[in-house]
C-alpha cells in the first residue's frame, strides 16, 4: 500500500474520482450523439471499466452491465459500423418514429412532446455555469447527449476548483451535480433506457443502455457519499489539507 | 452513512491509491474535455453571455397565422409564444367566420410541431424501404438529388423523366414554390388534378360560368337548408355555427341528404338516406315536382338563365317523381315535401360537398342540383346558391410558381408546336408513372403530399414507386410515402415561416407570421428550391432558372398584387400582419348580381361548352355505375373528424378519441356475412383489400359499408386499397384532369 498523508490522499483520490467521472460522462455523451469510432470506443470503454474498478461496486451489477458493454463493443468493431449508425437513427433520430425519444421533456410533461416545461429547468441549469447549446430553439436543449455532456463539463469545473484548492466551489459544484442528477436524469433514464432495451434490434444499444441507468445511480449514491465527507469535515481539516496539499499532487 | 450514499473513504483510499492523475489519463496530452470537442459532437459552449441572464420570464409574444390545411374552414389563429416555444394555438375572433374556436385539429397543433417523431435531418434509407436510415447533410442531399437530375437529362436528353406530385398539404400561397421549382429546371412529368373536387368544378363552370358560394356567414339569413352529401358537423364545424344560427333565429329547416347518416345528419329536421350516386334523379324529381306546381321562378328565370324551356321539356318527357322514388329509394311523398319547401322558403340554400361527386356521375349530378336552385330564384340569392365552393379570393402573383424553363428545354410537343410538361394525371398516377414512355419516368419529388396513402389504386402506386431510381419525400410526418423515399427532406410547420393564407370556401384573408425559429435541421419549401436552384447551377450553369436566395418575408410580399390589396382593403402582407384577417369586400359575393361568366352571361340549362366538352348540353339524369355482380358491397371511405385525410391522425390527441379505425356495417348485412361486432373484416375486391374492424350500426344502408379515411402509424391500413383509378365524368376543363370517383368502389367482405 502506498503510504500517503492525509491530504495527499484526499486530494490525489478526489482528482481521480473526478478526472474519471469526466471521462465516463464524455464517453456517454458521444454514444448519445451517435459518434462510433470503433477504435475510440475500445478505449473509452476502459474509462467504463476502470470507474467501475474504483467506485468498488459492492453488487457487481454496474461491472457487469459494463463487462456486457465492452463485449457488445467488441463485437461491432469487427461488423461494419452502418449497422450500428441505423440502428442508432432507428432508436433516437428518425425519421421513423422513434423508439427511445432521447428528450427528457417527452419523459416528464403530461403531452409527452419536445421542448416542455422540464427543458426550461435543464436549459436554466446550462445557463447557471454560463454554458448554452449551439442551435438554441432549433434543437432541444434536453437531449440524453447534453445533459450528459453537462455533467461532464461539471467533472471539468470540480477538477478545477481542485486545483485552485476551492472547497466552496467544489461543495458548490456537487451539489449542482446532486440536484441535476435527482431533478433530471434520475427521473426520465430509466424509462428511457427501459425503451432502449426493449426496443433496440443491437445488444450494443442494450447494454449502453443498462450501462447509463445503472451509472447514474451509483453516481449519485457517489456524491451523496461525497457531500457526507465534505459535511462531515467539522473542523475543517479536510479543507486545510486540502489547500495546504501542492498543486498536481 | 445513510442508504443510498457511498463511503467516500474506502474509495478516496482506492483512487489515490491508483494514482490517476488528471494528466495520466490522458493520451499524448490531450485536454479531458477534448474528448468530445475533438470528436465534432459537442453540443454545449460557453455562453456569449457574460453573466447568466435568467431566461426570459416575460410574457407570451402574440403571433397571427391560419391553419392552411386542405379545409372549408382555414381558420386564423393567434399562437402565443414563450421563451421560443409555442404555448397555445387558439382562434382569431376577428376573423368572425373562424369566431372563437378552432377544431380539435387546430388546437392539437403543438402536438405537431413538438411531436417528437417528427422529421428533422435530411436523411438518406439505403436501399429504399429497408429501413437503414443515415442521416446526411443538406449539401450532400442537394449535391445527389441534383446530380441525379442532370444524369436523367444527360441519359434521356430532357428532364421529362422528373415527376413531381405534390397537392393540398399547406396551401399558403408561395408552397406553389414546388411546382415553381420544378418549372425552373425543364419540363417535366408534372402531375396535375385533383382528388377532391374537378367534376363538381366543371358542372358548376358549365351552369355559372364558375363556382362561387355565397358567403356562409350569410347562412343565417337562410329559411331552408337542403345539405346535400356533405358532413359540414365533422368537417366545417365553423360553419355549422352559422346554421345552427339560422335555425334558431328564422326557424330554418334543416334536410341533409346523404347515404350515410352522418354527424350533421342526426341534427337535421329531416334525414333522408339516398341509394348512393342517384342524387342527380332527386333534384330532378323535385324539379319536375316544382314545375308541375307552378313554384318555379318565372320572373327570375326569363331574366337571367339559359335553356329553361328545354330543361322544362326534358323534366316533362322523361322525369316523374315516382322514378325519381324508384331510382334514389325516397319515398315519394318526402320528395314532394320537401320539393314544396325548398320552392317556397327564400332563401333555400343547398351545399353540395365534395363526396357528392366522386362518382362516375358526379359533375351531371352537381348540374341536376344546381338546376334545382336555378329554378327555385335560389342561384344567386344571398343565403341561398348551390353552394360548392369558390376560388374568388386566390388572385394572387403565384409570383413563387411562375417561372420560365431553361432555353432550349425539351418537353411534350403540344398541337400549337409549343413544349409543355407532360401530363400525369393525379388520379391515375400510378398507373401512368408504369406506363410512361420515351422517355421512362425515374425521378419522383414529391411535397405537400402522401401519394401512398391517398391515391386510388394504392398497390399500384407503391409498384411505381419501386420502379424509380429515385424518390424525394419532403414532410415533417413520415408518412407512407416517405417511407418510400431514398431521400427525405425536413420540412417546417406553418409557425415556422410566414406566409398568407385564403379559403374556397368563406372570404377572409389571414396573414401567417413566424412564431418560432424552424426546428432542428428542417427547411421551408421554399428555401429548399433555392438550395437546389444554386446546387443545379454549381454543378451545371443554366440547368435552373429557380432564384437561389431570397427572404420569406419578401416572398410572401410578392404574393400580394392590386387586385388583392383592393379585395381586401390592405396595403400588402405586412399591412395584413398589421391589420389582422380581413374580408373580402365583393361588391356582389357569389353571382349576387345575376352577372355569369358563361358565354351566355346567364345561367345556362343548356352549355354548349358542357356538349364541347363531350357532355350532354342540358342537365339531364347520368346513370351510376352499375354494381358488379362479384363485388356488389359499396365501400364508402369519407373524412374522418379527427384528420385531414392522412394528416393529424397519428397525433396522441386523435388516437386517444380515435385509436383504431372501423368498419360501419348494417347488422343485417353482417349477419349474411357471418360477422360479428368486433370481428376482423376483410374488405377486398379485384385490386386489393383491407382489414378493419366491424362497428354494427344502422348509419349504413344494408348494401353499403363505411370506413373513415385516415392514417394510423401503427397499421398499414389503407382504405385506397380496393379503390379504382375510375374517373369522375367531368374535372378536365378546369383542373387539367377529371375526377376520380371514390365512392364507386365495390368490394365484397367476409370475416378475415
Amino acid at each position: 500500500m502506498t503510504n500517503l498523508n492525509g491530504a495527499t490522499l484526499i486530494y490525489n483520490g478526489l482528482y481521480a474520482i473526478f478526472s474519471a467521472r469526466e471521462n465516463v460522462y464524455a464517453h456517454l455523451a458521444k454514444s448519445f450523439y451517435g459518434s462510433f469510432v470503433p477504435n475510440a470506443l475500445r478505449e473509452e470503454i476502459n474509462f467504463l471499466i476502470d470507474y467501475a474498478a474504483l467506485i468498488g461496486d459492492s453488487g457487481r451489477e454496474l461491472t457487469t452491465a459494463v463487462g456486457c458493454y465492452c463485449e457488445a463493443a467488441g463485437n461491432i468493431i469487427s461488423e461494419n459500423t452502418d449497422s450500428l449508425e441505423f440502428e442508432y437513427n432507428r432508436l433516437f433520430v428518425g425519421p421513423a418514429r422513434l423508439i427511445a425519444p432521447p428528450y427528457e421533456s417527452v419523459y416528464r410533461t403530461a403531452t409527452r412532446l419536445v421542448m416542455g416545461e422540464t427543458m426550461f429547468d435543464v436549459k436554466r441549469a446550462y445557463r447557471e455555469i454560463d454554458m448554452e447549446i449551439r442551435n438554441t430553439l432549433r434543437e432541444p436543449e434536453d437531449h440524453i447527449a447534453i445533459e450528459l455532456e453537462y455533467l461532464a463539463e461539471l467533472q471539468k469545473r470540480c477538477l478545477t476548483a481542485l486545483e485552485e484548492h476551492d472547497i466552496h466551489e467544489l461543495r458548490r459544484i456537487v451539489n449542482l451535480e446532486i440536484t441535476f442528477l435527482e431533478d433530471h436524469l434520475l427521473r426520465w433514464v430509466p424509462e428511457f433506457c427501459q425503451r432502449i432495451k426493449e426496443g433496440s434490434r443491437m445488444d450494443f444499444f442494450k447494454a449502453l443502455a443498462e450501462v447509463l441507468v445503472l451509472l447514474i445511480k451509483k453516481d449519485h449514491e457517489i456524491l451523496e457519499g461525497l457531500t457526507v465527507t465534505l459535511d462531515r469535515d467539522e473542523e475543517n481539516t479536510f479543507s486545510v489539507n486540502l489547500s495546504q496539499t501542492k498543486k498536481g499532487g | 452513512m445513510g442508504e443510498g450514499k457511498a463511503d467516500i473513504g474506502d474509495i478516496l483510499q482506492r483512487a489515490a491509491e491508483l494514482n490517476i492523475s488528471r494528466r495520466s489519463l490522458l493520451k499524448g496530452g490531450m485536454a479531458l474535455g477534448g474528448l468530445l470537442a475533438l470528436s465534432g459532437c459537442s453540443m454545449l459552449e460557453r455562453s456569449y453571455y457574460k453573466s447568466t441572464p435568467a431566461i426570459a420570464e416575460g410574457p407570451a409574444q402574440e403571433f397571427l397565422s391560419a391553419c392552411p390545411r386542405n379545409c372549408f374552414d382555414t381558420c386564423s389563429m393567434v399562437v402565443s409564444v414563450k421563451n421560443g416555444v409555442i404555448r397555445k394555438v387558439a382562434a382569431d375572433p376577428r376573423n368572425t367566420f373562424t369566431g372563437n374556436s378552432l377544431c380539435v385539429k387546430g388546437y392539437a397543433y403543438t402536438n405537431k410541431v413538438y411531436d417528437p417523431n417528427r422529421i428533422k435531418y435530411p436523411m438518406m434509407q439505403t436501399p429504399r424501404g429497408s429501413g437503414n436510415w443515415k442521416r446526411i447533410s443538406w449539401d450532400e442531399a442537394l449535391d445527389t438529388i441534383g446530380k441525379k437530375i442532370l444524369d436523367l437529362k444527360d441519359r434521356y436528353g430532357s428532364t421529362l423523366p422528373v415527376c413531381m406530385n405534390k397537392y393540398s398539404g399547406n396551401f399558403n400561397i408561395w408552397h406553389y414554390c414546388v411546382e415553381g421549382l420544378m418549372n425552373s429546371l425543364g419540363h417535366i412529368s408534372l402531375v396535375m388534378g385533383t382528388p377532391c373536387w374537378p367534376a363538381g368544378i366543371d358542372a358548376q363552370g358549365y351552369d355559372y360560368g364558375f363556382m362561387w358560394n355565397t358567403d356562409p356567414e350569410d347562412f343565417v339569413k337562410t329559411k331552408h337548408f337542403m345539405l346535400w352529401g356533405v358532413n359540414p358537423a365533422w368537417t366545417s364545424i365553423h360553419t355549422m355555427k352559422f346554421i345552427n344560427k339560422a335555425r334558431e333565429q328564422n326557424g330554418a329547416k334543416l334536410v341533409v341528404i346523404d347515404p350515410i347518416c352522418t354527424a350533421t345528419a342526426s341534427k337535421a329536421d329531416l334525414y333522408i338516406q339516398i341509394r348512393p350516386s342517384t342524387d342527380g334523379a332527386l333534384a330532378l324529381g323535385m324539379a319536375r315536382y316544382i314545375l308541375d306546381n307552378n313554384l318555379h321562378d318565372r320572373n327570375w328565370l326569363e331574366k337571367n338563365s339559359k335553356g329553361f324551356p328545354e330543361f322544362a321539356d326534358y323534366l316533362k318527357k322523361n322525369v316523374t317523381v315516382d322514378w325519381a322514388s324508384k331510382t334514389t329509394g325516397v319515398p315519394k311523398s318526402v320528395i314532394e315535401q320537401v320539393a314544396r319547401e325548398f320552392a317556397t322558403a327564400k332563401p333555400a340554400c343547398t351545399w353540395i360537398g365534395y363526396g357528392f361527386q366522386r362518382h362516375i356521375n358526379g359533375g351531371q349530378s352537381v348540374r341536376n342540383v344546381d338546376a334545382l336552385a336555378a329554378m327555385t330564384g335560389n342561384a344567386t340569392r344571398p343565403g341561398g346558391g348551390a353552394n360548392y365552393g369558390h376560388l374568388a379570393t386566390w388572385g394572387f402573383n403565384y409570383h413563387a410558381m411562375v417561372m420560365k424553363q431553361p432555353e432550349g428545354s425539351i418537353g411534350v410537343e403540344s398541337p400549337d408546336g409549343k413544349m409543355t410538361h407532360r401530363n400525369i394525371n393525379m388520379n391515375n398516377f400510378g398507373r401512368m408513372v408504369l406506363e410512361a414512355k420515351n422517355p421512362p419516368i425515374k425521378m419522383l419529388w414529391t411535397a405537400c403530399r402522401n401519394t401512398v396513402s391517398q391515391d386510388p389504386d394504392a398497390p399500384i402506386v407503391k409498384k411505381a414507386l419501386d420502379s424509380l431510381e429515385m424518390v424525394v419525400v419532403v414532410d415533417h410526418s413520415f408518412t407512407r410515402t416517405a417511407q418510400m423515399a431514398d431521400i427525405i427532406l425536413p420540412t417546417t410547420t406553418h409557425f415556422e415561416h410566414p406566409g398568407v393564407n385564403v379559403s374556397y370556401w368563406h372570404y377572409w384573408i389571414a396573414a401567417v407570421e413566424k412564431c418560432i425559429e424552424p426546428l432542428y435541421e428542417s427547411k421551408t419549401d421554399l428555401e429548399i428550391a433555392w438550395a437546389l436552384s444554386k446546387k443545379m447551377n454549381q454543378l451545371q450553369p443554366g440547368s435552373c432558372t429557380y432564384p437561389t436566395e431570397g427572404t420569406l418575408a419578401e416572398w410572401t410580399e410578392k404574393e400580394i398584387n392590386d387586385g388583392i390589396n383592393k379585395l381586401f382593403g390592405i396595403k400588402g402582407w405586412k399591412d395584413l400582419a398589421k391589420k389582422g384577417p380581413q374580408k373580402a369586400h365583393f361588391p356582389n359575393p357569389g353571382y349576387s348580381d345575376n352577372k355569369f361568366k358563361t358565354p351566355s352571361g346567364k345561367y345556362e340549362f343548356v352549355s354548349e361548352t358542357a356538349a364541347k366538352d363531350g357532355h350532354p348540353a342540358l342537365s339531364l339524369y347520368k346513370e351510376p355505375m352499375p354494381i358488379p355482380k362479384d363485388y356488389p358491397i359499396r365501400f364508402i371511405t369519407p373524412h374522418s373528424r379527427t384528420a385531414i385525410h392522412s394528416q393529424f391522425q397519428h397525433n396522441p390527441w386523435m388516437m386517444a378519441i380515435f385509436p383504431e379505425p372501423y368498419l360501419e356495417i348494417h347488422p343485417d348485412l353482417a349477419k349474411e356475412k357471418g360477422i360479428r361486432e368486433g370481428d376482423m373484416v376483410r374488405v377486398y375486391n379485384d385490386l386489393g383489400e383491407v382489414r378493419i374492424k366491424a362497428k354494427f350500426t344502422r348509419v349504413v344502408p344494408k348494401d353499403v359499408i363505411a370506413g373513415y379515411e385516415n392514417w394510423f402509424w401503427k397499421s398499414d391500413f389503407n382504405l385506397n386499397n380496393t379503390v379504382k383509378a375510375i374517373p369522375a365524368d367531368m374535372g378536365k376543363r378546369n383542373t387539367g384532369n377529371p375526377g376520380i370517383a371514390f365512392h364507386d368502389n365495390f368490394v365484397n367482405i367476409e370475416k378475415a
